[in-house]
């Protein structure tokens, strides 16, 4: 009786996602397999795929052992020990995660660029480096949250029986963590295997993602059979890439949580030393990126001043509005795709959350499609797919309408999970009492969720602000948001440009730490983002 | 104004849960469902309040229940979990019921405060739930249960979760209110103290089927064959040659001039007395209480007085 008179919900996310991803996706798969005189073969090579595609898997590869390097540590310093500011630690290391691409593109030119303070741009260490700094918050939740829960005392007995500090660790923790590290390994080389915002930034045009090369196929080589061949190949990477995951996650869910947190306060001054000093690390690593972005903002040919925010009001000969309309545009697109995503995934969320699980796995596998496949994609797809049977490559929502569809997997995830922890007794109980089903939906289901439902929704609008890859393809030139205006500034030469770059990258930067601030305190331990 | 269940019957699966089951529950009255877990108590329970699907018939003073859904039975069932609404207080969870029903703010606000003052948790109301002892969780839950006045109240082992001081306490305060109210109750428990300190009547499930039904006493005194007589507590069980008996504790005591020899194998100190394992001669093992300590392995003489012999069915 679960699932009566909710199976109208699933109508309006099937017909979304089969209207705006499907539709897309087979129209690329058309254009790329369809025929023509040339061949695939002679298309993808004169599309560079062999360099490319090298060159995308082993710099993913070499972000994913520099983050695991680099995260592990910080991972165990949170799992394992208390200390002033943990609490603020584990939240913060989630702000770089969900900074716009575009940010962390700008923030690291402001460091390493051509105008940095050191210039290593064109070299593959700025990607690299930039790649890390998203993904330690991967390697730190996924990993740091399973170690956090991890009996210490099973550590404790190997030394008891003989194992030294580092055998007990290789023998007892490390097998035990496996299943988390494999799962945030596979996470973070999808990430940078579909890196695409930071790659354009930061390779020049000699280090391309296949991502990028889509993009430029279309963008400057008007070659739309190209492109959709990159994405077809970029598709079926994803799909290994995601199915390897998937793996490890059904491995990882069968881990039986052992305790709810573990950790103990460091004892001696070199264990604090260690501690301390990881922390350090995480904050410099994290932080000066940042930091360096806002000092640029506010550094002007004749000293310090906020000259650059002053200017972006003034219309600007390469656009044809005001750059401050880009802020205007961003949280109106943002307001339209949160209640898009909130809509279409509260509902679709009701349907996984309250349905037999069997019934439900597909329908949930069908919701994370948008979520694997890259923004690119999307935006290449919306391009090629949505001039017919309406013509909407114009329309001023396709904008929030591509933001959204990516969102949705979002907000499925973070609301499913609190869905399904809300125990079937308590619907029971209320039946009992006298609750009609609506009412029982109204004074249960919806307050028990409403604080998950909130986080979903700033979730939809951080994406909405950041998102940058579908957008290129299908913003207006009249209406730029945010991420796009900084990354015309940022393709324009000149102090001016480069100055109003980091203003509104430190504008963007704030308001989505903002919003991320917010939505971490509505957010419930259920959620799994 | 009672309820008549008419040859119950669920079965999930393979396994069959509940198999004719016949039952009354007399206006005014106590009824204990006392069954070992597994037996399909809960889902009897269930079953009566509209939450799991059965064939058979439920009636309420004659009238059909079928195809009625739990909201609109009337009937309060006090779940084993208790399942409080954690986003709502205390007043709040004892309030929905009286919300559901339409009630107007100030009743309920005094209807409330009446009810949780029956359990004694008048000064708790505006505390969140997930902040309560289990006990008070316990409280609760009944208090939220009695708030409609409900026609029927069930409970699910009503204080099964709490610890054993906890556990008597509780229970001589639910019948007090039980008694004073005059409230219809179904209850479910897997100990035969609850029921029968709680119970006008006790009905005894095994493996989904009723094996037996009585008043505490009744049940006591002839329990119907040899497994009713273990899940009661009862274990002094004998076979001789007209079948099995039940021989009362009370009734066997050590004594130089007894007739039937035995070996002590076990001695515990309880009550200021002595609770006494022997095996007979026969290979009978017997427990009685004694008030000198035996010595272990000491061979004894039994005597045993014929009242207190009492013969089992087949």
């Amino acid at each position: 009786m679960t699932n009566r008179g909710f199976g109208w919900a699933a109508v309006l996310p099937l017909v979304f996602l089969a209207y705006f991803f499907v539709y897309p996706v087979v129209s690329i798969l058309i254009v790329g397999l369809g025929a023509d005189d040339r061949g695939w073969a002679d298309v993808l090579s004169r599309s560079g795929l062999t360099d490319v595609a090298w060159f995308t898997v082993w710099q993913a590869a070499a972000s994913t052992v520099l983050t695991l390097i680099v995260g592990l540590p910080v991972a165990w310093v949170i799992a394992r020990f208390r200390f002033p500011g943990r609490a603020a630690l584990r939240a913060g290391l989630t702000i770089p995660f969900v900074m716009p691409t575009v940010v962390v593109g700008a923030a690291f030119l402001a460091l390493a660029g051509p105008r940095g303070i050191v210039d290593l741009s064109g070299s593959v260490w700025l990607i690299l480096a930039a790649h890390v700094f998203y993904n330690i918050a991967v390697v730190v939740r996924v990993v740091g949250g399973l170690w956090g829960s991890l009996d210490p005392s099973l550590e404790d007995a190997a030394r008891v029986l003989g194992a030294s500090r580092w055998t007990a660790f290789r023998t007892v923790t490390l097998p035990l963590l496996r299943p988390a590290i494999a799962a945030a390994s596979s996470i973070v080389f999808l990430f940078s295997f579909t890196s695409f915002g930071v790659v354009l930034l930061l390779g020049g045009f000699r280090l391309r993602t296949i991502e990028v090369a889509i993009w430029q196929r279309v963008q400057t080589a008007l070659d739309l059979r190209g492109a959709a061949l990159l994405a077809i190949v970029q598709l079926i990477g994803v799909t290994a890439i995601l199915l390897a995951y998937s793996r490890y996650q059904a491995r990882r869910a069968t881990r039986q949580q052992l305790v709810v947190d573990a950790a103990r306060r460091p004892v001696g001054a070199r264990q604090w030393g260690v501690v301390l000093g990881i922390v350090a690390g995480a904050l410099i690593v994290e932080g000066i990126p940042l930091g360096v972005l806002v000092v640029r903002s506010l550094r002007t040919a004749d000293g310090w001043g906020v000259r650059w925010y002053q200017t972006l009001a003034e219309l600007d000969s390469a656009f044809f509005v005001p750059p401050t309309e880009a802020v205007a545009n961003s949280l109106w697109f943002g307001v339209v795709a949160m209640l898009i995503a909130v809509i279409v995934g509260g509902l679709a969320a009701i349907v996984i959350g309250r349905s037999d699980r069997g019934a439900a796995a597909w329908f949930d596998a069908v919701l994370m499609l948008p979520l694997g496949t890259s923004a690119v994609t999307i935006g290449f797809g919306f391009l090629v797919a949505l001039d017919e049977p309406v013509d909407l490559r114009t329309s001023i929502w396709l904008v929030p309408i591509a933001h959204a569809l990516v969102a949705v997997p979002f907000v499925v995830r973070t609301v499913v999970p609190v869905l399904r922890s809300i125990r079937h007794r308590l619907r029971e109980a209320a039946a009992v009492l006298g609750a009609a089903p609506a009412a029982v939906f109204r004074h249960v289901d919806l307050p028990l969720v409403a604080r998950s439902l909130l986080a979903a929704a700033g979730l939809a609008f951080a994406v909405s602000l950041g998102e940058f890859g579908a957008t290129t393809f299908i913003a207006r030139p009249d209406a730029p948001t945010l991420p796009i205006a900084i990354f015309r500034f940022l393709g324009r030469p000149g102090e001016a440009n480069f100055g109003q770059a980091m203003a509104m990258s430190t504008i963007l930067m704030v308001v989505t730490a903002v919003v991320v601030s917010i939505i971490d305190r509505f957010r419930s331990e259920g959620g799994d983002w | 104004m009672s309820l008549r269940l008419s040859d119950i019957d669920v079965v999930i699966g393979d396994n069959h849960i509940l198999e004719s089951v016949d039952l009354d529950v007399v206006d005014g009255t106590v009824v204990a469902v006392l069954g070992p877990s597994g037996s399909g108590k809960t889902t009897l329970l269930r079953v009566i309040a509209g939450l799991q699907p059965a064939t058979g018939r439920v009636e309420w003073s004659g009238v059909d229940l079928t195809g009625v859904p739990p909201h609109l039975r009337g009937f309060g069932l006090m779940f084993q979990d208790y399942a409080l609404f954690p986003h709502r207080s205390v007043a709040d969870n004892v309030a929905f019921g009286l919300e559901m029903r339409g009630d107007d703010p100030a009743a309920i606000a005094e209807r409330v405060a009446e009810v949780l003052g029956w359990v004694g948790l008048a000064d708790a109301a505006r505390r969140r739930v997930t902040s309560l002892s289990g006990g008070e969780q316990q409280r609760v839950a009944l208090a939220r249960t009695l708030a409609p006045a409900p026609k029927l109240l069930m409970l699910d082992e009503p204080v099964g979760s709490l610890d054993r001081s906890l556990r008597a306490r509780l229970l001589a305060e639910l019948g007090e209110i039980l008694r004073r109210e005059g409230i219809t109750t179904l209850f479910v428990t897997h100990d035969q103290d609850e029921a029968f300190a709680l119970a006008d009547q006790v009905v005894v499930v095994r493996d989904g089927r009723i094996v037996g039904t009585g008043s505490p006493e009744e049940l006591w005194h002839a329990p119907h064959d040899e497994w009713m007589a273990r899940f009661l507590g009862m274990t002094n069980i004998v076979t001789g040659q007209d079948g099995q008996s039940l021989i009362r504790p009370g009734a066997i005591r050590i004594d130089p001039d007894g007739e039937i020899p035995a070996v002590v194998g076990s001695v515990a100190f309880n009550e200021g007395g002595y609770v006494v394992g022997v095996r007979t001669d026969e290979g009978d093992d017997l427990r009685f209480r004694t008030e000198r300590r035996p010595t272990l392995g000491q061979r004894v003489m039994l005597t045993i007085d014929a009242q207190g012999i009492v013969p089992l069915e087949g």
